[in-house]
């Protein structure tokens, strides 16, 4: 389609050149207008979601763990590449002071605190937490989950609260 | 700007935040009241302030701006639509507790830009699904090329979202059966003209006739004619080129 991809702002997309670019720009415009309200209807209800789940940890100073490794970054991406198998994804999520490292399979979350010690581990999705487990002494835990769409680990320890950034299940 | 994997900081999720934390103060006495941040015109750095401060109205217009750039991001991964909404409300839920850590809110559209291509990409990755590549240069097709995640990416973006919005809007004022016509022929897969003969009751042979004068008026209507002359009026003028010769 003529303007499928993401045009310069040097060619302008102001004229159709015939009937047919109007008729496929016509039919590309109809057809995400659906996505595109559920994309913004999604972001409009993020703030007062976010606000739900903090008010939840009664104003817990959480700390934030960004993501810095993620296995599915690592892959080579080759041509039609359609795999097969249940190779689990790895992450790493790090902080000041704090991390988390997390194997994610179809149907089971394995994770090791940073640095190791006991703790507690809840999955949270956008409409609450989902389940929550104590670690062992040194801080690894197993969750047995499917979830999807977006998820976060939040974690509690002597030390403090810390939060995964979201990720995408 | 922060990238996913540069992002080591921390950001403590408190709130309300001090002032000092977060730039410009949370709408100062003489600022815009809420209802202003819906204006098109209000820059971005005022919104983020504001919705850091609390003001969900400021955050919608936020959202409502980078939509089309969350989109546009996210379209070259081919994602089912429930993964394209998942991949979106990430970014949204990210993109909440990021404001607070972001020193200039006019890094705002890359960071979301990044953002979203990096979990679209993700996700395509991740998940079981074969991904187009360019078989010439092993690249992925179109979705995984940097450098347009700033201005000049988010002005496409627009521009696009915008010329759809009138495309919408133009249809819209057209009389019923033209409209029914090319509503019909714009799903995807198009129907055969034997079967919008059959869905509408009318003849075969007048289908394409009344396309091509849909298609006509739908060029004359006032959504089109705005949004051709507000195009043409910015991208036209310096170089007194005609926009019809650009193809």
């Amino acid at each position: 389609m003529s303007w499928h991809g993401d045009d310069g702002v040097s060619r302008s997309p102001a004229v159709w050149v015939d009937d047919e670019d109007l008729a496929r720009d016509l039919t590309v415009a109809l057809a995400e207008e659906h996505l595109r309200q559920r994309v913004e209807a999604t972001g409009l209800g993020a703030f007062a979601l976010a606000r739900r789940l903090r008010a939840l940890r009664d104003e817990l100073d959480v700390l934030l763990l960004e993501l810095v490794h993620d296995s599915a970054d690592d892959e080579p991406l080759v041509a039609l590449r359609d795999r097969s198998g249940d190779a689990a994804r790895t992450l790493v999520f790090e902080g000041e002071g704090a991390g988390l490292e997390v194997e994610l399979a179809d149907d089971q979350v394995e994770g090791q605190l940073i640095p190791a010690g006991p703790g507690h581990v809840a999955l949270e999705g956008p409409d609450g937490p989902l389940l929550d487990v104590t670690t062992d002494e040194v801080g690894y835990f197993h969750l047995e989950v499917r979830p999807h769409g977006p998820v976060r680990l939040v974690c509690t320890t002597d030390a403090g609260a810390c939060a995964t950034r979201w990720i995408t299940w | 700007m922060r990238t996913l994997r540069a992002g080591r900081g921390t950001i403590r999720l408190v709130t309300p935040r001090p002032p000092h934390e977060t730039g410009p103060a949370p709408r100062p006495p003489d600022g815009p009241d809420p209802a202003s941040t819906r204006a098109a015109g209000v820059d971005v750095g005022v919104l983020v302030a504001a919705a850091l401060a609390g003001d969900e109205d400021a955050w919608a217009e936020i959202v409502r701006r980078h939509t089309g750039l969350v989109m546009s991001r996210i379209r070259p991964f081919r994602l089912t639509p429930q993964q394209a909404e998942d991949v979106a409300q990430t970014v949204w839920l990210n993109l909440v507790e990021h404001l607070g850590s972001l020193r200039d809110p006019q890094a705002l559209p890359g960071w979301i830009a990044t953002t979203t291509r990096h979990e679209a990409l993700r996700v395509a990755t991740a998940g079981r699904r074969a991904i187009p590549v360019d078989p010439a240069t092993g690249d992925l097709d179109r979705a995984d090329k940097d450098g347009e995640d700033g201005e000049a990416g988010l002005a496409a973006a627009l521009l696009r979202e915008e010329r759809h919005r009138a495309l919408r809007a133009g249809l819209a004022e057209l009389p019923e059966h033209q409209r029914r016509l090319l509503l019909l022929l714009s799903t995807d897969p198009s129907p055969s003209y034997q079967e919008v003969s059959e869905r509408l009751g009318i003849p075969v042979g007048s289908i394409g006739p009344t396309r091509q004068r849909g298609l006509d008026r739908l060029r004359r209507t006032g959504a089109l004619r705005a949004y051709v002359a507000a195009t043409s009026a910015t991208t036209v003028g310096a170089g007194g080129r005609d926009v019809l010769a650009w193809g």
